[in-house]
């Protein structure tokens, strides 16, 4: 074993960083399964079966479920998030790609690809509460933190939709660039920020006029206009970093939300596409659509420390503490 | 002789109802909301083939050109449209083979329509475009992959949506090259179009320097004594080693018959084997696998080249009318050339058209029959502004004088 | 003969190589802009600007400088080391070898101690340009820089063989030009310092078995795992054993009675 000096020394310092260990889950589009990754010690610990085409894929806010959109067996399975056992099948509507759950009110929302809809489902009844129609291939869902609103991102229609959680309906629609692919919301709630795959830019829309405020392109150096296809979007509790996963151009970009410029790029796997957090916020993940791994990062040092292979083409993370 | 098919019109009703439902619309881009419903009337004109020789009976021959794909774009630029209140209809007219495509343009779309889809020979498609000079009219050409179409008998008024010969002849050259299939045997068929896909693939070997060392012309002659086999072998002892044979054969006449059959054991590229195209049913890249699966449900059948194109091309013009506001044939015209238009195309880079001739620039597949080989402009050929225009005539070199 | 001899003789051919570099001030800055060209303008101007695969000691995508900058300390002590050879013709040339060689102390210490000035002072180098590589945000852990120290020590050693061997076969100074061409550019080009193997083998088969036997491939190597913290111990047999082998023969090519000394009518 070429047990070296290095990764003793990295797990040291990783250890006195965060001594609680996470885990965590990796839905892979192409395995019909999930990764078990171990990001202390960067490795990858199993992968479970979990149905067919998994895509979205979230826990419960206590943690204590997992929820994983297999886009070809038309579900959300529900998953017991220690033993990983399956518990129940969501009535989420024809293929579905993705959802956002609220941390309120127990309500999941799925975005329909094939349906151009998104569903409303009360995850602990079972069951559907409405059907919302939107435009063309919708895939980006998010819920404010305050609860009330969602926004759900259609990629041929080049669309935000405003969705009132009170009522259900669709109150507004924002025309964004081409193909918007992830969105999410500020914690204050007051934001959202959408990435545009083809126009490479990331678009702040404010939550209350429902306009685009704010605009930026990415550049990176010696990486032509056209990999730079902007899709995972977060930012973090305290409002001072944002992170753009920018796809084929393998970058991560690293935004300063008080003046709006990019601060870093980091270098990941190729085509990079959903990104998650640790609990802490103290490492950031991605999942690396081409490369079949995870890149962990370290958001102390700004610094990519490990990738992992975990199975082929992973979509998207959640993590548990 | 002619039939007209309409569509379109359950679902513009459908949505006008719905737009006037849901009262607010924000538009981030403009301040001033739509007062009225904009609608956009397109014709789509399209004549049936003659008749052709299916070789491989196990492909369905496929008679309907490229309207399932145009009824799928309506859809959306509809389901678009209905936010902020723009409509779109398709009037397709489909004529027999032996029909006069000229007359019926002349009579129902000349003056009645300001965006016009064709599905026409090469000839046919330069004489609707001559007839249409002088009209305001855009005219978006989903059949044809000649170049002469795109240098010197060029038009104004015309853009493009399939790549052209030479950019497919690029894409295989590319991969060649990385390959360092540096030796081509080049086997043309007897049509002229065989004739012009080789010189294409000639242009590419000068650009890629590759070598053509032996080009031969496939002959239909029917000998009694020998089979395929057997009439293969001898056709393809040639006396200088190569490393693939590139076939030029886009009627599929004989060229499905050459694979394992040559002489010498080589691979066989071209217009079979591995094939430069601009969609495939292999495809399921970049999100490509929704539309194939969203089209499949719809028509029953796999989506070919010239669905795509005209699926392209009614959304070129959903996406130029979102974003505009406008419905100026002029102002769309205007805004699709320019560096601001984006199409999302389902291969990976965004589509845009090349302001010189009209070219949709786009990514191009090479695909084996059932497998998705590579993607050109393939990594590595470098290009100062994109790499998409590694493929095909780029602006020096283009012979087409369009005004500007 | 007493210890304190050999140490005297040592100190002072040490002292004299490193004295000669720091006097020599166009060949301290040619020794670091050579490297630092092939960063900036090589590097910048090869555009692996999506990033290499992970291959170890790499735990993660690493640019192309990343990639390269190890090849490039591997660069350093090549050029060291044919440089010290070349010293070695200029020293005999001048006589001041003569001297040294007819000195009561055994040829294979006097050679060995020449090798340990050639490697001081390029270890010295190349600290040197890791040191304004760091600026450009090229590091490493600091583990990495401590073990690099023998591992540079060992690949300084092997590649001052070489040179002190080939120096036993040139007659005169302006051979060094020829050293260059046949020597060093394919040791360098024909190695792993530029491109990993597995991309060397993507592209061509002959050029991938060269490189894995090319001796400077496994000193890079050697030097690439090093940095961060890790030991390629294929890479330190090889270089070790290189090493030996090309010492043994440089001792055997300086001796007075056998080696190519007494053909060249030297000794």
């Amino acid at each position: 074993m070429k047990k070296c000096l290095y990764v003793v020394g990295l797990g040291v310092v990783l250890w006195a960083f965060n001594a609680e260990a996470e885990t965590i889950f990796v839905s892979l589009e192409k395995d019909n399964s999930i990764a078990v990754v171990d990001p202390l010690a960067g490795k990858l610990l199993k992968t479970v079966a979990v149905g067919r085409r998994p895509r979205g894929i979230a826990l419960s806010a206590d943690a204590k479920f997992l929820y994983v959109a297999v886009s070809d067996d038309n579900t959300i399975k529900k998953f017991n998030a220690d033993t990983l056992t399956e518990l129940a099948d969501l009535p989420s509507g024809n293929d579905p790609e993705t959802f956002a759950l609220s941390q309120v009110d127990k309500r999941m929302y799925v975005s329909n690809e094939d349906d151009s809809q998104v569903s409303v489902i009360d995850v602990d009844k079972n069951t559907v509460l409405t059907r919302i129609p939107v435009g063309v291939e919708p895939e980006g869902i998010a819920v404010s933190p305050d609860n009330k609103w969602v926004v759900s991102a259609s990629e041929t229609t080049n669309m935000v939709h405003w969705i009132e959680t009170k009522t259900y309906t669709r109150v507004a629609n924002t025309l964004v660039d081409p193909r918007p692919r992830a969105l999410t919301f500020t914690a204050d709630s007051k934001q959202v920020w959408v990435t545009s795959e083809m126009a490479g830019k990331l678009m702040i829309l404010d939550a209350k006029t429902k306009q685009i405020i704010k605009e930026l392109v990415f550049e990176v150096d010696g990486v032509t206009a056209e990999k730079i296809q902007p899709v995972g979007v977060l930012v973090d509790k305290k409002m001072q970093r944002a992170y753009v996963a920018l796809g084929p151009a393998n970058r991560i970009a690293v935004i300063n939300v008080a003046n709006l410029t990019v601060e870093k790029m980091l270098l990941v796997g190729a085509r990079v596409w959903n990104i998650a957090f640790s609990a802490d916020q103290k490492y950031l993940y991605s999942a690396n659509g081409l490369s079949n791994d995870i890149s962990i990062i370290d958001l102390e040092q700004l610094k990519v420390i490990r990738s992992v292979g975990v199975g082929t083409n992973p979509w998207g993370l959640a993590v548990k503490p | 002789m002619y039939f007209i098919k309409q569509c379109g019109y359950l679902w513009l009703t459908v949505f006008t109802g719905l737009s006037l439902l849901f009262g607010t619309q924000v538009d981030a881009k403009s301040t001033v909301k739509p007062a009225s419903l904009l609608t956009v009337n397109i014709a789509m004109l399209a004549q049936l083939d003659k008749p052709a020789i299916n070789l491989l009976t196990i492909d369905p021959m496929v008679l309907d050109k490229g309207e399932l794909g145009a009824e799928l774009a309506i859809q959306e630029n509809n389901i678009t449209g209905e936010f902020i209140g723009q409509s779109f209809a398709l009037k397709k007219f489909i004529v027999p083979a032996n029909a006069n495509a000229e007359t019926v343009f002349n009579e129902h779309i000349a003056g009645k329509f300001n965006y016009l889809v064709t599905l026409l020979s090469p000839e046919k498609t330069l004489a609707i475009a001559d007839l249409a000079q002088h009209q305001a009219m855009l005219i978006l050409d989903a059949a044809t992959v000649d170049d002469s179409l795109r240098n010197t008998a060029c038009r104004d008024s015309v853009l493009h949506l399939l790549p052209s010969r030479a950019m497919r002849a690029d894409a295989l050259g590319q991969y060649a090259v990385k390959k360092r299939w540096h030796r081509w045997f080049l086997v043309v068929g007897a049509e002229p179009a065989d004739q012009l896909f080789a010189d294409a693939l000639k242009r590419t070997a000068k650009r890629f320097n590759i070598k053509i060392v032996a080009e031969k012309q496939w002959s239909h002659t029917f000998d009694a004594r020998k089979t395929a086999q057997a009439e293969i072998d001898v056709f393809t002892q040639i006396e200088d080693e190569y490393d693939v044979l590139v076939v030029a054969d886009e009627q599929n006449l004989f060229g499905e018959y050459l694979d394992y059959r040559t002489w010498s054991p080589r691979p066989i590229i071209g217009t079979q084997g591995l094939s430069p195209v601009a969609w495939h049913p292999t495809h399921d890249l970049w999100g490509a696998s929704q539309i194939q699966k969203r089209f499949k449900i719809q028509a029953g059948r796999w989506m070919n080249e010239q669905d795509y194109a005209a699926y392209l091309a009614i959304r070129a013009l959903g996406e130029a009318v979102t974003r505009t506001h406008s419905i100026a044939w002029q102002a769309l015209r205007n805004f699709m050339l320019s560096d601001k238009f984006v199409l999302q195309g389902y291969k990976g880079s965004a589509l845009s058209f090349r302001a010189w001739d009209g070219q949709l620039r786009q990514p191009i597949l090479l695909a084996a029959p059932r497998s998705l080989v590579a993607v050109a402009p393939i990594e590595g050929f470098l290009h100062p502004k994109t790499e998409l225009d590694t493929l095909g005539y780029d602006a020096p070199e283009s012979l087409c004088k369009r005004k500007e | 003969m007493s210890l304190l001899h050999y140490m005297r003789a040592m100190q002072g051919i040490i002292g004299r190589e490193l004295w000669r570099f720091i006097t020599q001030r166009e060949r301290f800055i040619s020794a670091l802009v050579r490297p630092l060209v092939w960063l900036f303008v090589f590097a910048a101007g090869f555009r692996a600007a999506l990033g290499l695969a992970i291959a170890p000691p790499y735990d993660t995508y690493i640019l192309y400088e990343v990639y390269i900058t190890p090849g490039l300390c591997g660069m350093i002590q090549l050029f060291n080391g044919m440089q010290s050879s070349l010293s070695m013709v200029y020293d005999r040339e001048m006589g001041s070898m003569r001297l040294l060689m007819v000195s009561p102390l055994p040829r294979w210490f006097l050679l060995l101690s020449k090798l340990l000035a050639g490697a001081g002072v390029s270890i010295l180098q190349v600290y040197v340009f890791l040191l304004i590589a760091l600026m450009y945000e090229i590091e490493a852990p600091w583990q990495g820089y401590l073990l690099l120290f023998p591992a540079l020590m060992l690949t300084g050693l092997m590649l001052g063989a070489l040179g002190l061997l080939l120096s036993s076969f040139i007659k005169q100074l302006e051979n060094f030009a020829g050293v260059m061409n046949f020597v060093i550019f394919p040791m360098f080009f024909m190695s792993t310092a530029l491109y990993p193997l597995w991309k060397l083998k993507e592209s061509s088969k002959i050029l991938h078995a060269l490189a894995s036997y090319n001796p400077f491939s496994q000193a890079v190597e050697l030097i690439r795992f090093a940095m961060y913290g890790q030991v390629n111990k294929y890479a330190l047999a090889y270089t070790l054993g290189a090493f030996i082998l090309f010492s043994s023969l440089a001792i055997v090519g300086y001796s007075p009675s056998k080696g190519m000394m007494a053909r060249k009518g030297m000794g």
